[in-house]
Order: C-alpha cells, then structure tokens, then sequence
C-alpha cells in the first residue's frame, strides 16, 4: 500500500502539471482547451528530439521543452482561437477540437505514428528500505522527477503571488471583466496566460517522456486525465489541481492492484463524473452560477 | 461567387421536392443492378457500402441533433449509445436467440434507457462541464466493453446474424447490402419526419425556449430538466436503433463501435451540417463519409505514405468555425405555423 | 389571499438578501415595491416565482403552500413574471416569444406533434388569436416577425410583459419595468399598466424611481437592506422618516415640497 502511494506520486505530479495547465486557461479564457494534450506531447517529442539529437541533458531539455510547449499554445491562441474569443462557445469549442485533431495528426504524418523512449539520460538507481515487514522500492527518477514538480509549482506559485501578472491572472480568473475595467490589457493578460499554461505542459510532457515511451497519440489521454484532475481539484483553483493530481496518480496507482489494471485509465473519468455530479465546485474551486 | 451558390443550395435543401427526386435517385442506383442490365455492377458493393454508412450516420446525426441541436447541449459521448444498441442487438440474438426485430426495438429501448441516467448529469452541469462529463461516461463504456467477457472483450463479439423482418435481409437485391440501405433509409427518414413535427410543435418550443434562456423557459412554465431528459432519451433511442442496423450489417461489433473519435465525428457531423437543420445532418453525414474515402483513394493514387484525412479535417474544423459557426445548412429556427 | 408571504429569507452565504418578510397581496390589487439599490427586491421575487429556492420561510398561493416549488411549477398556477435585465428569447421573433409564453396554458406533447393531433390544432388556433390580441394590446402588431433581439429597446421590455400576458396569469411580476426608457416610453408603459388594471388583473411591480408608481399603486412596500422597512398608501409612505432616510435625500424634496 505505502509503496502505491509512492509509486504514485511521481505520476501524480506529472498529472498536477498538466491539470494546472487546464486550469488557468479555463479560469481566465472560459474554454476547455482541447488541445493542450497536444502542447503535452509536443513538449515531450521536442524534449526527446533535443536529447537525441544535440545530447543535452535532461535539464537543458527540460527548458528547450517548456519553451516549445508555451510557443505552440500562444500560436493556437493566436491563429485560431482569438478570432472566435466573443462568437458562440460552441464554435470556440469545435475549433479546439479541430486544432487538436490537427496537431496530433500532423505530428504522426511528420515524427511516425510508433512509439518511442527516451535515451537513458541519468543512471536511475534504485533504493530499498525494509519498513517492518515489507520492502519499499524507489527508483531515483521518480525521486527526481517529484522533485522537479515541486520546484515547478513553487516557482508558478511565485509567479501568482509575487508578481503584477500573476496577481493579474489570479483576479481574471474570477473576473475577466472586471480586471479589464481596471486596465489591464486583455489581449496581453491571455497571451501570458498560455504561454504559461503551455510551458507547463510541455514540461509535464518530458517528465513523462522520461518514465513511459511517448507517441503522437499521447496527448488524448495525459490531456483528459488533466483535465478530470482540474475538475477534481476545482476548476480555476491551483492548489485544487496540486492536491488532486497527486490524489488522482495514488488513486490509479492502488485501484490498479485491488480492483483490475483495465479500468485503470477508467478510473480518471470515474473521479470526474462523480465530482461534477456530486460537488460540481471540485475539492476547492468556486462556484460559476448564472446571475438572474 | 460562393456566396450565392450556397445560398442556391440551401433553398434547395429545404424543398420537398428535393428531397423526394433524392430518394427516388439513391433507390434507383441502389437497384439499378437487380434488373441486370449489364455485365458488370453499374453501382457495385463498394458504393453501397458507402451509401450505407453515410445513411447510418446521418441516423445518428439527426438523433445527436435533438440534444445538441435542440436543447442546446454540447454531447462527446453519443457514439455509446450507438455502440450500445449494437451490443445489446448482438447479445439479444447471439445470446437470447430471439428474432432480429425483437433485438432491434430492444435495442433501441435499452440506449434510451441508460440514456435517462446520463442525461441526468446534464440537469446540473453546465456547458463545458457537460461536454467532458459526456465524454468520460463514452470512455467509461469502452472500458467496460473491454473489459467484460460477455461483451467478447477487446476483440468483441463476430458472427452476427443477418437480420430478417418479414423477409430476409440477404434476399434482396445483388450484393446483400440492399436491404441495409433501404433500412437505414426509411429510419433516416421516419426521424427526419418526426423531427421535422416536433420543431414546430410545443416540444419544438419548448426546446427552442430553454436553448436561447433556460430561466426565462422555466418561468413560462416549461420544466428545462423534462425536456432535457426527453431530449437525451430520445436520441439515444434512435442511436441505439442505428448501432443495431449498423453492427447486423458488418456482422460483428468491437469496443471501436464505441470510441471516443466516434463521438467526436458525430459531433462534427452535427456542426458542419448545421445545427438543428434536417437536410444539413444529411449533409453533414455523407460530407464526412465520403470524404475520407475520397482521400484514402487520393493516398493511393499519388503513393503517399500516410493518410491526409484527419490532418485536413482537424483544418477543416478550424476553418469552418472561422468562416461558418453555424455550419453549412445552419439557421435559427423560426416556428412555422 | 392570492399570495401570501411568510417570514421568507434569503441568503446568499454571509449575505442576508432577504429578511423575514411579511407580505400578502389580493386578487385586483397593484402593489409596489420600493427600495434603495440591492436591497433585495428582485431577490424577493426570484425566491417567490421559484427561480430561487428560500433559505427559511412559507410562500403560500391560494392557501396552497408553494415554498418549495420550482419556477415552471409557479407559472402553471399563474404566477408570470418579468426580469429587470430581460430575458427573452432573442432569437425567435416577437410572435414566437409570445407563443412560447402561451406553453403553460396548453398540454399537447410529443405525439400530438409528431401526428398533429386535433389538441394541437385547437391549441394552434387559441394560441394564434390569443397572441393577436395581446399584440394589438401592447401595441407590439407592427413588429410581429422581428427578431426580439432586434427590436429597440424600449420594445423588448414591453415585449416582456406581452410575453408574460400571453400565459394569461392571476399574479403579474414586473421587475422595473420602466428601466432605461425614455419619458415617451415610460407614460406607454404606465398607461398600458392601468389597462391592465382595469382588465382585473392583479399586479405587483419593483419600481426604483417613487413618483413612477405614485399614481398606479394601491400600496406600496419599502424594502431596505433586506427588510421590510414600511408599508402602506403612497402618499402615506413618501413623508415616512424611515423611508426618507434610506433614501438618504433622493426623493426627500418632493416631500418637503408637498
Ligand atoms: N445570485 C446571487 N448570488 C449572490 N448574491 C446575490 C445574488 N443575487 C443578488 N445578490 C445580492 O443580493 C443583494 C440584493 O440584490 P437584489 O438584486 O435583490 O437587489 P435589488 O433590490 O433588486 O437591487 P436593484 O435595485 O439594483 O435591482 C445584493 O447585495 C446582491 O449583490
Ligand atoms: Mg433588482
């Protein structure tokens, strides 16, 4: 069981990320943004192409990711959603599905459909521990990898509460209009908003690249289990999507031993269904009600 | 130059007499080769194949209008009730051995009824929280699908029967795929009519009502979650019915049936025909059919070694959006009387 | 008593938007309701029409306790009412908003419209005549095929009422009416209200400006912070030196003046 939740963890991270990427669009922008499973796999193939190519470490591929991951998603903001930003929801949402749909075929036309790993780019030792009677295994990367999670979110936690645009984007995201009245630019406020959001996408694109083979296909299902742990943690709320991404990577991690692994993936939109039905405001999210 | 071509096209699309020199041309290619007037199929099984699932889909289009269209609600996950009325038809007459026509209707009772309790979500959850919860109950289905022996697993369930009603579906016509297309037409067009009713009766107006404002709908005495479930029951019934047509005629059913992509094309098809219009869910269903196939045999002609269809659809979704949100046959009802 | 109001409250987490209110109204009276801005009045209709459930208290209509019904249970007893931001169905035109305000009146479903059965045909002629003569009324006739969302203003609020009117009700809600009009509109919209009132119909109306509702209500009540501040005649109420103070001057020189 305590190797579970710790087998879990690493994931859960990994999944926190991309929920937090989820979430501050959806916070601000209002939209489900469907493609940033792809932002999510283009990160993990720039990561890879990086490392294969010019044989950096895995740090420098960390950032070449991040930096390639915010690109595409301020290209998307630009090119194909800003125009729509005041026509109808749906048109907004066909769109990014459309885009989704583009990017991830497109990157199976260009880098194969196969799937593929990443080289080996530290020794990864595993450590033991005799807790009472039972043994727990850690492997360093997980170790690592929880590690740059957690440096992630401080620094995105900084970024919120420290500086202009961060305090900016908080107050957006309970109330575009509102920071717009007060003079900030709303244009720049959401392109900021997905450079970020796409950064840490591609950063969690990497730190999975690093622990599974990845694929053009990948995004589908990293992006939606993201976005059931945005829902879980309460959409628009950050420190929602850390708690439930960690509880969600857990979770998947223990049912996978005690109920069947094949409904592992299942497990995700199990959590989501029953949240959105039961306590639609998520673990910590704040209520979106219609005024009458 | 577009412009009034299309406009041309869609005054077209919305007079009967269109509609009635359509069907005559699709029943006389479909049988053009039983009278056997030349040596080769004048419209062989390969275009049949074709026409069949384009009817099918345009079923399934006009079902998925009544929840997207109608009541306004965005579904990712109509393509489970498609699957499940396949599965239940198969199970109904592998398992149960009972006749084609029993598994049909049960077919489509049973989706309508598992459609009342995932409609149920859609009485609380709101727009974009509605589009995932419906994706991820689709997601959830597949699983179960996949992982259930009744249900023969990933590989699903082969060796369908051939349905009869009254006569034979394998008696008619040359190829075997005859009567699918004259099935899948008449319950195209059952549901065109009865769509075609409602608009403008008080359910019609009562969906257009809570589609535009659901509180100003509720305080004129229309209750939005009765109409909300009506809408989510009635077009699972009609997927479920199609999926049953649909998994007899390929003879087996797989977890594939179900898949999220499915639903996301049937959403598509809804959008690009035009939301709510009857003529543009047709439309919407044989563009997206048969496009694909034209571009598969575009690969094949210029040696390409991939597929360009979803690349240029994912486009397409795009560029509609951009140029055309409300799809090609697109338009807000007004009530005719 | 046509609706009776018990100890009814309102809160919205911390805020207490409506308190214990005490309020009845009867068959053929106009009643207004007066107060400051957010001093709960649309609040107080939202939880009586059903819109919004109430945190604590009775609503009781024709005797019948109605507390917790939902809004579309409200309009089928004839409670019909209108919203200060309007809503209408913006897409459909001026007659189609009105057929729709006929729905709670009539019962035909989806098989009477999928065979266009004999209840939906009479149905679709009482409807057609009703709808004609409620345009005429409201002098909305002209403007039977415009989209409501592309009619002016002043229109689209009339609409509302016309709209509300097509249901036939026992209790109208107005929920200022006269919000944004220009004078023209607003004597229309007075005279088109003492039409009503002569027709017996039993209206109660949130009005911000006093002297508007001077002429037309028996009675006016005074909400003020969520409460029930005063009630009673208009000329009675505008010298009240509670209402004059949460007023804080607004309307105190017409007082003084008289
Ligand atoms: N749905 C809601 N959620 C939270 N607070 C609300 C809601 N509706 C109203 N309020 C609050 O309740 C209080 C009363 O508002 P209400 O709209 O009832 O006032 P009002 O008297 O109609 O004001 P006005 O004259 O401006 O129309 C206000 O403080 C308002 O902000
Ligand atoms: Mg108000």
């Amino acid at each position: 069981m305590l190797q579970q939740i710790i087998n879990g963890l690493a994931l859960g991270g990994v999944y926190a990320l991309i929920a937090i990427g989820w979430t501050v669009v959806f916070g601000i922008v209002g939209l489900i943004n469907w493609t940033h499973g792809e932002v999510f796999m283009i990160g993990a193939f720039a990561g890879y192409l990086v490392i294969t190519t010019y044989h950096v470490n895995f740090f420098v591929a960390l950032v070449v990711a991040m930096f390639f991951g915010g690109l595409v998603a301020y290209l998307i903001e630009r090119l194909a959603y800003r125009p729509l930003r005041t026509g109808p929801k749906l048109a907004l949402f066909i769109t990014a599905l459309g885009a989704s749909i583009f990017i991830r075929n497109l990157a199976a036309i260009i880098w194969e459909p196969q799937s593929r790993a990443y080289p080996a780019t530290f020794e990864a030792s595993v450590m033991t521990w005799q807790l009472g009677s039972t043994v727990l295994t850690i492997n360093t990367l997980q170790i690592m990898i929880f590690a740059v999670t957690l440096v992630i979110m401080a620094f995105l936690q900084w970024f919120i509460t420290r500086t202009m645009m961060g305090k900016a984007m908080l107050a957006a995201s309970q109330d575009l209009e509102a920071v717009s009245l007060m003079g900030v630019d709303v244009n720049h406020l959401i392109t900021i908003t997905f450079w970020v959001s796409g950064m840490l996408g591609g950063a969690a694109g990497v730190l999975v690249g690093v622990l599974y083979a990845i694929d053009p296909m990948m995004g589908a299902m990293a992006g939606l289990k993201g976005w059931a742990v945005a829902v879980l943690g309460g959409v628009g709320s950050i420190s929602g999507a850390m708690v439930a991404g960690l509880l969600l990577g857990v979770i998947e991690n223990i049912s996978t031993t005690f109920i069947s692994s094949g409904y592992r993936d299942a497990i995700a939109f199990v959590i989501m269904i029953a949240t959105l039905v039961i306590k639609p405001t998520g673990l910590m999210g704040f209520k979106f009600e219609d005024k009458v | 130059m577009a412009k009034p071509a299309l406009q041309f096209a869609q005054n077209l699309a919305h007079k009967p007499a269109t509609a009635i020199i359509l069907i005559a041309v699709l029943l006389g290619f479909t049988f053009i080769d039983s009278l056997d007037l030349t040596e080769e199929y004048i419209f062989g099984a390969y275009a049949k194949h074709i026409l069949f699932i384009s009817l099918i889909y345009s079923v399934v289009t006009l079902s998925l209008n009544f929840v997207t269209g109608y009541v306004g609600q965005t579904s990712l996950g109509h393509a489970a009730f498609f699957g499940l009325g396949g599965y239940v038809s198969a199970l109904t007459t592998s398992l149960l051995h009972l006749p084609y026509g029993v598994a049909f209707i049960l077919s489509g009772l049973v989706a309508a009824l598992v459609g009342l309790p995932l409609g149920a979500p859609a009485l609380r959850i709101k727009g974009p929280f509605l589009v995932v919860v419906t994706y991820g109950c689709g997601e959830v289905f597949k699983f179960i699908a996949i992982n259930l022996d009744i249900t023969g697993g990933p590989a699903g369930l082969p060796g369908l029967i051939s349905p009869t009603l009254g006569i034979a579906f394998s008696d008619i016509g040359v190829t075997g795929k005859e009567a699918f297309i004259v099935a899948a037409l008449i319950l195209a067009l059952v549901l065109a009519f009865i769509m075609y009713r409602l608009e403008d009766s008080r359910v019609g107006h009562a969906f257009a009502a809570i589609r535009q404002d659901e509180i100003a709908a509720a305080s004129m005495g229309i209750n939005p979650a009765y109409y909300k479930l009506m809408a989510f029951v009635f077009g699972a019934f009609f997927a479920g019915l199609a999926g049953s047509l649909f998994a007899h005629y390929m003879s087996f059913i797989s977890p594939d049936m179900l898949s999220s992509n499915e639903s996301i094309m049937m959403l598509t098809m809804v959008v690009i025909g035009g939301a709510r219009s009857i003529p543009g869910a047709f439309l919407g269903a044989f563009l997206l059919t048969i496009t694909p196939e034209f571009l598969r045999f575009v690969k094949d002609v210029f040696g390409l070694s991939y597929d360009p269809w979803l690349v240029l659809f994912g486009l397409l979704l795009v560029v509609m959006m951009r140029v055309k949100p409300q799809g090609l046959l697109g338009a807000e009802t007004v009530f005719r009387r | 008593m046509l609706l009776q109001v018990e100890k009814l409250c309102k809160n919205f987490g911390g805020l207490k938007a409506v308190q214990n209110i005490d309020f009845s109204i009867d068959s053929g009276e106009i009643v207004a309701i007066i107060g400051p801005n957010g001093s709960g009045k649309t609040t107080f209709f939202n939880v009586i029409s059903g819109i919004l459930p109430v945190s604590s208290g009775g609503i009781f209509f024709r005797g019948q306790d109605v507390t917790s019904w939902k809004a579309h249970d409200m309009a089928k007893v004839g409670l019909t009412r209108t919203f200060q931001n309007i809503r209408l169905f913006p897409e459909l035109s001026v007659r189609d908003n009105l057929i729709i305000g006929r729905y709670s009146k009539n019962s035909s479903g989806a098989l009477d419209g999928i065979f266009h059965s004999k209840r939906l045909r009479l149905e679709e002629q009482s409807n057609e005549q009703v709808v004609n003569e409620i345009l005429e009324f409201t002098g909305l006739a002209s403007m039977r095929n415009v989209l409501a969302t592309n009619l002016p203003y002043g229109a689209q609020r009339r609409l509302e009422i016309a709209r509300a009117l097509a249901s036939e009700p026992s209790l109208l809600l107005l929920d200022e009416p006269a919000a944004g009009m220009n004078p023209k509109e607003v004597d229309q919209l007075l005279a088109l209200i003492r039409a009503l009132k002569q027709r017996g119909l039993t209206i109660l109306l949130i009005e911000h400006q006093m002297r508007l509702v001077m002429g037309i209500a028996e009675r006016m009540v005074v909400f003020d912070h969520g409460e029930k501040i005063a009630e009673g005649e208009p000329a009675v109420i505008r010298c009240d030196p509670k209402v004059i103070e949460a007023y804080i001057g607004t309307e105190v020189n017409e007082c003084v003046g008289n």
